[in-house]
Parts: structure tokens; sequence; C-alpha cells
């Protein structure tokens, strides 16, 4: 992949990315129960004592309709960035996130809040001139999301006796999953093989450093390995912005290659 | 806390719909609210931790409270509308065994 294209998908997909984010928490903050839960009343605490803003800067930002804004903003620069981009309207839209984590502290799907930072920050770099910088700083930390993964589950002994696995998709949302998770226990060969394999998966990304031909091929196996887990868990923010950061592999593993 | 207490298990147990790719606000909402309870058990265990004789209004303070109760008052409301009061527990699962981490008293549902 060229430079100018991994930026480009990568622009489209980020844009793409942050619109539906929005639109979710937009559609979400229109119905009383979660307005009920996720009030301005209950959250201004710890906003009031965390932030170096007046108070009065603090409700427009983070009551019900400072959200609505935030995300009215946030959609329209996602549209307008997605056919012309600019930093300023990176700018707008890491604004924009940042404001919708702080509000959720950290609670709207945590760990691609923080990928999505990953992706708008190297934009935002590669926007501004340094277009190569950008792009390797996006790959850099998605392969090392993938290891850390894999690091972090490989000190658990359950990742290695098949019963992680199993005890994952009982937590899920989904009464299906949960049935799946409890029938997987009584075929302790297939959660182990399930286990193994996935922290091969995550293991293996190391070596595109060494194989940058296989790229392609390790991006379909995590394009399968991203809609299982959203099949299972129903995590679809987590599919999307990782798929914003393949271009920026593809390109920074065929710098190896040539 | 009576040693009958019927505990029910909070259920945040959503549809199965694989058609929510692209827009999945409820799920994640779902998953949104799950996070209040692991929050508050972190949370009560540090409170626990750096002061062990702690008043209500030390927990009352504390945004996961506020957000569990919240987040009670909708799930019990919608179960059992006419019940007045109620209790929690939160209660740590581990692969063969389970801790429970806090009890609350029991609180009129009105006042949540």
């Amino acid at each position: 992949m060229t430079l100018d294209s991994s930026i480009i998908v990568t622009l489209r997909l980020l844009s793409f990315t942050l619109f539906i984010q929005a639109a979710e928490i937009l559609i979400l903050s229109r119905r009383d129960d979660f307005n009920h839960i996720w009030s301005f009343k209950n959250l201004n605490r710890d906003l009031l004592s965390g932030l170096p803003l007046k108070p009065k800067l603090v409700e427009m930002f983070f009551s019900t309709n400072g959200l609505h804004a935030i995300t009215l903003i946030q959609i329209a620069t996602a549209i307008s960035t997605a056919f012309t981009p600019h930093a300023l309207g990176i700018t707008v839209l890491l604004l924009t996130h940042l404001l919708i984590c702080i509000r959720f502290r950290g609670s709207f799907n945590g760990g691609s809040d923080m990928m999505t930072f990953v992706v708008l920050t190297g934009t935002l770099i590669a926007i501004t001139g340094a277009q190569k910088v950008g792009m390797i700083y996006i790959a850099t930390h998605a392969l090392y999301s993938y290891f850390k993964a894999g690091l972090a589950k490989a000190k658990h002994r359950e990742w290695w006796n098949g019963q992680a696995i199993p005890a994952f998709l009982s937590r899920s949302l989904f009464p299906d999953i949960q049935m799946m998770g409890a029938q997987l226990r009584n075929y302790s060969w297939l959660s182990k093989a399930a286990g193994w394999l996935t922290l091969f998966f995550e293991f293996s990304i190391l070596g595109l450093l060494l194989f940058p031909k296989l790229a392609m091929i390790y991006m379909a196996c995590a394009i399968v390995f991203h809609l299982s887990i959203y099949f299972c868990f129903g995590l679809n923010r987590f599919f999307w912005i990782w798929l914003c950061t393949w271009p920026s592999i593809l390109y920074s593993l065929s710098l190896l290659n040539s | 806390m009576s040693p009958d207490t019927d505990w029910r298990q909070l259920s945040f147990d959503q549809p199965h719909k694989t058609s929510r790719m692209v827009f999945n606000p409820f799920i994640n909402a779902a998953l949104a609210n799950a996070s209040i309870v692991e929050h508050f058990a972190r949370d009560i265990q540090e409170l626990e931790k750096d002061k062990p004789d702690f008043n209500p209004a030390d927990l009352e303070n504390l945004t996961s409270y506020k957000l569990l109760c919240s987040l009670l008052h909708i799930k019990l409301e919608r179960e059992s509308p006419n019940n007045g009061n109620f209790q929690f527990k939160i209660v740590a699962h581990g692969t063969d065994t389970s801790v429970d981490i806090y009890t609350s008293q029991t609180l009129p549902l009105a006042d949540l």
C-alpha cells in the first residue's frame, strides 16, 4: 500500500468510525433511562474536582445538552473530514472524542476509545506534514496492541488450560453465547485449542516484522478475529477502530519489504 | 441482612442480533452500564483499604455509587415497580470460588 492511499483510507475509515460512535451516543442520550443513569448530577462531583475548568464551563460541556452539541459537532466534522481532509477537522474530532471519554469516565468501550485516540493522533501527525511518521505511529501502536493483549493473556494459566474462553463467553450479554460457553466446558480439548490459537494469533503479529509479505493473510485473520469478538460480545466499536489501523500497518510493513 | 434474603442476579442480557455491526447503541449502553458495577467494586475496595471505618457519606460521594444507584433504580423499577425497599450485594466470581465484596444497607427505592 502506498503512503498516500494509506492516509486516505485511514482518514475515510476513521471518519466513518467517529460518525458511528457519535451517532450511537446521540441516539442513547435521547433516552430517559440512559440520561437518568449518566446524568450530569451523578457525574458532576468527579468532573468539577478533576477538571481545571470553571463550574459553568463544566456544565456547558458535560450536561445532556452539552453532550448533544458535542455529538452533533462530531457527526458534522466526521462527514466533512471524510470528503475534505483537513487538520482542523481532525483536531475537532480529537477534542470531541476527548470530551465524550471524560464524560463517560472511560466506561464506553475503554480499549476502543484508547485506539481511537491513537488513530486520531497519528492521522493528525500525517496530515500536518509528517506523513510517514503518522502512519508508522499508528502501525506501531496497533502491532503492539495485539502483542500486549497476548502477553496479558499468557500470564494467566486459564488461557493455557482451556478455562479462559468458556469463562469469557459465559460473561457475554447474549444468552446464546453464555450457553455456548457452558457447553464448551464439556469439550476441554476444543476450548484449550481455541485459547492456544488466540495466543498464537496475538503473539505471531511480531512475525510480520520478519515476514512482511504475510501481512494480507494476517489482516484477513485479524478481521475474522474481530468479527468473532463482535459476534460473541457485541463490540462493534473494536471492529471498526482496529480496521482503521490496518492501512497504516500494511504501509509500514511494505517499507520493510522494500 | 436477613439470612433468608432473596438475592436475584442483576441481568444485563440483551437479545443477540448480528445485524448491528454498524450501529449498536443499546449493546454499547448495556456494556457501559455493566462496567458501572466493576467500577464500583474497585472503588469500594479502595475505600475500605484507605478508610476501613468509612461512613455512609464517603460512600454516597462516590460517583460509581451514584451511577450504580441510578442503574438499580431503572432496573428495579422495571422489574418490580411496587417494591419499596431493596438491598444489593456485589459478588466476584472466580473460576472455582465466589467472594462477597460489598453488601449494602436496606435502601428505599424511592430515594434513588
